[in-house]
């Protein structure tokens, strides 16, 4: 140990090593080394030559929290007046060169993806060198063998003994210096050609167990123009060591080429000698380092999904591109010279500005980047090649709406921390936080930024000639991680560098990425105390691009200029074709254009007769019928609007929609009354009851104008509160959207559209007026015959229908039900309500080659529909795609700023098919209906509540939903109205309910109940199913329910929805009531019932319905059944009929049905067969024709 | 940031008297002028609650006095 130094002394020696690092003659004791440029390799360096010279034990740390020589030597005083022992780290000391060492740290994980993956080049280390004039091949082979006799690592093999890993240092290792001559090629072939042989070496695989380690080979570029590639495998070597290579390349061919002794410095130690020290070294710091980093980084995200252009794999490829980009000197200067008003490195500032741009695109606030650290913190190791590069997970929190400033604050001091701990490496770390992987991405860090710091940036020489670093070597064709960004300074500024997995990212994403960051970083600078959150990311004429040119809707649209009520536009087509066919029932009933009218008109008199104002409500409660189209025609042509009521509903359910909507008329079916409430103030008008007014009533007077802005309809959709909500939809935005139609699908010669949708939702408003407003045919789907694919493909055929509307999960059970036979007449599929995914396209596409398919997007509150897309077979995706015309669409940030193509954000919804609010709740208006930033001057826009993103050609892709709020089987509810419902019950303490099952057709609602006492679960599940029946339409009504003693909480206190658990096989529904299926019917439909269900036993007195199932479950069931029983099932049947037993009876009854219908109308056939050709019937088909039956 | 829970709003009004709330720290889109209330979203939606009631655009309710309705 030294003699103790003066405090004098210690801060000069510290003073003078950093004033050398810094390439100064001298520096303050004061002074802040990070102000003066020092760099984070730099002051690693700092602490190892500190520690060296002072010969004391120094942990890196320090030298970050005190950056000035004073401060540090105050500190070092410190530690050595509380050290037990001064003595300083053991020196790594040469070992037997060979003898075989285990591998380091950081050649684990090298080594394990090897084995694994071997031959992949993700962990390929290539880099080219130019030489101009005459290159002595000869003398280039003695440097390559110097260098690989100089350092030990390059001859090094990594055989498994045993599957464990160690390095064994070889006397000798030949490397073969290849030769390629593109001399012979015309010039302008030569950079191609180039390029292919350096990504061939680059993709090379080496083999780990028996080297060699590095590949050498010359391009002949021309006479005096040559390229030297080397490639190496990364177990092997670093950024730094790859500088380390040229610089000793140039030194041995200079001094060789001169004939004098090449004069390099000796290498105390190799990299095998580390390699053994290494553990021992870590052991006394680990566990302190470890817990550090483990309390750091605790709560972090496990991934930072960046916005893809392809679903990540199982399976992570490490396929990847490179792309380079510029950062402006001005940006340059700006980012330095913040860095040292702040006293911090350019490192952290730029770190800043990514971590802001990664914000940006992810919507995280809790991330992590990754930055590789040279490794180097002894000297001895500093001439050394070998693979000492560590990577530090730097955690950024860009939580809170922070300035740009506060960012680069929060960062420096993150990066001064993390820094610090740099010693441990990152694969201990990833085995201590992450010790489950996943094989999709790589553990912790999924994006790197690396800022090129080697020491010939920190102030020494680059070796001086003849061979020169390329900008950009051969392209391994790989990426270690989901994206890294590398930095190098270079005259004009920085050289930025993407390395993208190309399995997520196309090239075009990643280009953006460049500019997006420098428009960032820009602006920022310009403005350090601007939100990080408000910062542009790209130029104006991009953005406007996104919300002007892709939005530029404006259309005269067909239907004449007073086409914009209803009544108007619908009357033209009834004088144009006054005796066309309007409507067809099932039973081949007909009206006429002109019956319709006149129906409608008289029924508008009487209503007006009751003194109804413009914009009165009038409820129509019918089911699909003339009475229902003619009703809702009659209110609209009375400049009143209609609020349709699911006759099915609960009577309470009816009761709220009538008072909340303050209707002063109901029309319905006699039918339907019994299940009406009594609604007082509410005039009840029975359609299919004569009118006492009878003859007496007028009916020439003439019926009102109505104005566009004026109200059409009133639908309810499901509010979060627990109070459905009423959305106000005018006649010119509804107008809009059907005269948008008429263009876009003109009807042809004999249009029939099947009407199918129940008028409580939007998507009827269109299959009715769209088609009335054209002269087609509405053919009316009878009233429940919209559940049953079966019967809906029966009416498609019979009618000759041409178009039709499904919902997805509808279309799919429509789909499976079977074929439409030859010589159907359908023409345009239109789907909207849900997302419709490639497989369900497809297979229409294949069932239907010949039919258009139409993905349409909108919700009640923007007028049906907004956007529109006409699908292709096989796109990998099924947009929404664009605005219709006069909408405007946009894909905003939580600042309501447009986010770039590609990246997703919240559909907002503008233009002329904004509805005018939610009735009566001014309030819940005003928070989802807020001004247009980007549209005509006093104009709104609806928050969506929809995730969506913008293609670069200007096509809207549909992402899922923002909020509580779910889509089942087309059915828009929120999750929240059905729990208010069941907490309103006094012995729920608790209640989340929540869609589990995968698959659309198997998605169900399950509630969670928390009990206020505990011991009556059972009793409580049936109280609450009856509640439900009681307050809920039926698509709300949760099909299974759990008693929990707790809700599962995340961290932050909300519903862990995850940590619910999947219902047991005890709080399925309850199943198993009654005797066990008898008869061989029972049981085969019992077995049917119990695999749709999920069920464990079906009773004979099970009803489908209250053990799980629903109606596309029964549109399957009746189908496995047909087949089962060899017989034409109707779904009807399974509402007819939801006790197995009855049902049971009925599939057999039918069964019996079809046989003797079959048997006789064979029995015919024969008869009326001549003998001789009853002879010519080959003998192996039974009489009746089926075979193996 | 529109749904910061700190986030203070204005409350906003536009030629057809339809109400609405936009961020505080910006200016109203064209169209809209602030209508003096401002506060939390909580405060600014309660505050419209009790003046708007009655959601017809002022164009619709001059065509319905003009026409008689």
């Amino acid at each position: 140990m030294t003699a103790p130094q003066t405090d004098d002394v210690v801060t000069g020696r510290i003073a003078a090593i950093w004033a050398g690092l810094l390439d100064r003659p001298e520096i303050g004791i004061d002074d802040n080394v990070f102000r003066l440029g020092a760099s984070s390799v730099m002051a690693v360096r700092a602490a190892a030559r500190i520690r060296e010279a002072l010969d004391t034990p120094l942990p890196l740390r320090d030298v970050f929290e005190s950056p000035s020589p004073a401060a540090l030597a105050k500190r070092i005083r410190a530690s050595r007046s509380t050290a037990p022992t001064a003595s300083g780290p053991p020196r790594t000391a040469p070992v037997d060169s060979t003898a075989t060492a285990p591998l380091t740290f950081q050649q684990e994980p090298m080594w394990l993806f090897d084995r694994m993956q071997p031959g992949n080049a993700t962990y390929t280390i290539h880099f080219a060198l130019r030489h101009e004039g005459h290159l002595d091949l000869g003398v280039l082979d003695r440097c390559v063998r110097d260098v690989v006799r100089r350092h030990a690592v390059l001859r090094t093999v990594f055989p498994s003994v045993d599957d464990r890993p160690a390095q064994q240092v070889l006397d000798r290792a030949h490397i073969p210096l290849g030769e390629s001559d593109l001399r012979a090629l015309p010039e302008a072939e030569r950079p191609v050609a180039a390029a292919r042989i350096a990504a061939r070496e680059a993709q090379a695989p080496f083999d780990l167990s028996t080297g060699p380690m590095l590949r050498v080979r010359v391009l002949h570029l021309s006479d005096t123009r040559q390229r030297l590639l080397l490639t190496m495998p990364h177990i092997v070597t670093d950024a730094w060591s790859d500088d380390i290579l040229v610089r000793e390349l140039n030194h041995l061919y200079r001094a060789h080429t001169d004939g004098i002794a090449p004069a390099l410095p000796p290498l105390p130690v190799q990299y095998h000698d580390w390699a053994a020290r290494q553990r021992a070294e870590l052991a006394g710091t680990e566990a302190e380092l470890l817990d550090w980093w483990r309390h750091h980084l605790a709560g972090v995200p496990p991934l930072l999904e960046l916005p893809a252009d392809r679903p990540r794999a199982a399976v992570k490829r490490h396929r990847g591109g490179r792309l380079l980009f510029d950062i402006p000197e001005s940006v340059t200067r700006r980012l330095e010279g913040l860095a040292k008003d702040e006293g911090t490195t350019p490192y952290a500032v730029l770190l800043a500005g990514f971590a802001a741009l990664l914000h940006r695109l992810t919507g995280q606030d809790d991330l992590l980047v990754g930055s590789p650290v040279a490794g180097r913190t002894h000297t001895e190791t500093e001439g050394l090649v070998g693979l000492f590069v560590n990577t530090v997970a730097v955690r950024c929190d860009v939580a809170g709406r922070p300035s740009f400033l506060e960012l680069v604050r929060r960062t420096r001091r993150t990066v001064v921390e993390s820094f610090a701990r740099q010693e441990l490496p990152f694969h201990r770390l990833v085995e201590e936080l992450a010790p489950v992987r996943s094989p999709a991405y790589t553990p912790l860090v999924q994006v790197m930024l690396a800022l090129q710091n080697t020491p010939d940036r920190d102030g020494r020489e680059p070796g001086e000639g003849p061979f020169a670093r390329e900008e950009s070597g051969g392209d391994t064709g790989s990426a270690m991680f989901d994206l890294t960004l590398f930095v190098t300074g270079s005259a004009s500024g920085m050289r930025g560098e993407w390395e993208y997995d190309s399995d997520l990212f196309d090239r075009e994403r990643v280009a953006e990425l460049g500019p997006q960051l420098v428009t960032l970083l820009d602006a920022a600078l310009d403005r350090t105390d601007l939100p990080v959150a408000l910062l542009p990311l790209q130029e104006p004429a991009a953005r406007d691009r996104m919300v002007q040119a892709w939005n530029d809707t404006a259309d005269v649209l067909p239907g004449g200029p007073d086409a914009d009520s209803l009544p108007a536009l619908l009357s033209a087509q009834a004088h144009r074709t006054p005796d066309a066919v309007a409507l067809r029932t099932d039973d081949g009933a007909e009206l006429t254009y002109r019956q319709l009218h006149l129906r409608a008109d008289r029924l508008a008199r009487r209503l007006l007769s009751y003194g109804l104002a413009p914009e009165s409500v009038v409820a129509v409660a019918c089911e699909r019928s003339f009475e229902m189209v003619v009703a809702l025609l009659a209110v609209l042509k009375a400049g009143c609007a209609y609020l349709p009521i699911d006759p099915g509903d609960p009577a309470e359910r009816t009761a709220y929609l009538l008072r909340d909507s303050g209707a002063r008329v109901l029309l319905t079916l006699h039918r339907h009354t019994a299940n009406l409430p009594d609604a007082d103030g509410t005039t009840v008008v029975t359609l299919d009851e004569p009118d006492p007014s009878g003859d007496m009533q007028d009916t020439t007077s003439a019926l009102p104008g109505i104005a566009p802005g004026q109200l059409a309809y009133l639908i309810y959709t499901s509010g979060s509160t627990g109070r459905p909500k009423g959305v106000l939809n005018e006649h010119g935005p509804v107008c809009n959207r059907i005269r948008w139609g008429m263009r876009a699908f003109p009807p042809g010669p004999g249009t029939i559209v099947l009407q199918k949708t129940p008028i409580h939702f939007d998507v009827s408003v269109w299959e009715m007026f769209w088609t009335l407003a054209t002269g087609a045919t509405l053919v009316l789907a009878r009233p429940d015959g919209h559940r049953d694919p079966q019967y809906l493909a029966g009416r498609l055929v019979e009618e000759g229908v041409t178009d039709v509307h499904f919902v997805p999960s509808m279309l799919a059970a429509f789909l499976d039900v079977g074929a439409l036979p030859e010589g159907h007449s359908l023409r345009r599929v239109f789907c909207s309500g849900e997302a419709l995914s490639p497989g369900l396209r497809d297979r229409l596409f294949a069932r239907l080659p010949h039919v258009e398919l139409h993905n349409l997007y909108g919700p009640t509150e923007a007028a049906i529909e907004v956007t529109h897309w006409r699908c292709r077979p096989g796109e990998p995706t099924v947009p929404i795609g664009r605005p219709i015309a006069n909408a405007r669409c946009y894909v905003l940030d939580a600042e309501l700023n447009p986010v770039p193509p590609g990246v997703p954000g919240e559909l907002w919804l503008g233009g002329v098919p904004v509805a005018r609010g939610y009735h009566g709740r001014a309030d819940l208006t005003a928070e989802r209906f807020l001004p247009d930033p980007y549209g005509p001057a006093g104009s709104r826009m609806y928050r969506s509540g929809d995730l969506a993103r913008w293609r670069r050609d200007g096509v809207l892709e549909y992402l899922g939903r923002e909020d509580g709020q779910v889509k089942l089987r087309g059915q828009r509810l929120e999750l929240g109205e059905i729990e208010a419902t069941l907490a309103g019950h006094a012995e729920v303490a608790d209640v989340v309910v929540d869609v589990r099952g995968t698959g659309p057709q198997d998605r169900r609602l399950v509630a969670y109940v928390r009990p206020a006492r505990p011991g009556r679960d059972e009793q409580l599940r049936t109280t609450l199913r009856e509640l439900a029946a009681a307050r809920l339409p039926a698509y709300m009504r949760p099909s299974s329910y759990v008693t929990l003693d707790r809700v599962p909480l995340t961290p932050s206190g909300k519903t862990d929805r995850k940590a619910l658990p999947d219902p047991a096989a005890g709080e399925q529904p309850r199943s198993g009531r009654g005797a066990a299926p008898g008869t061989p019917a029972e049981r085969e439909l019992a077995g049917i019932w119990a695999e749709l269900l999920g069920a464990g036993e079906v009773g004979g007195d099970d009803n489908f319905f209250e053990i799980g199932g629903h109606s596309l479950l029964a549109a399957r069931m009746t189908g496995r059944a047909s087949t089962a029983f060899g017989v034409d099932l109707p779904v009807s049947l399974a509402f007819e009929h939801p006790v197995l037993r009855d049902f049971a009876l009925a599939v057999v009854t039918a069964q019996a049905a079809t046989d003797s219908a079959a048997t006789e109308r064979l029995l015919a056939e024969l008869e009326a067969l001549a003998d001789t050709e009853l002879e010519a019937l080959p003998d192996e088909d039974g009489p009746d024709g089926r075979s193996g039956e | 940031m529109l749904d910061g829970a700190t986030t203070r709003f204005l409350v906003v009004v536009n030629h057809e008297g339809q109400y609405s709330v936009w961020p505080e720290d910006r200016e109203p889109p064209a169209g809209w002028r602030a209508h003096g209330t401002r506060g939390t979203r909580a405060e600014c939606l309660e505050v419209i609650r009790t003046h708007w009631d009655d959601m017809r655009p002022l164009s619709l309710r001059s065509t319905f006095e003009e026409g008689g309705a």
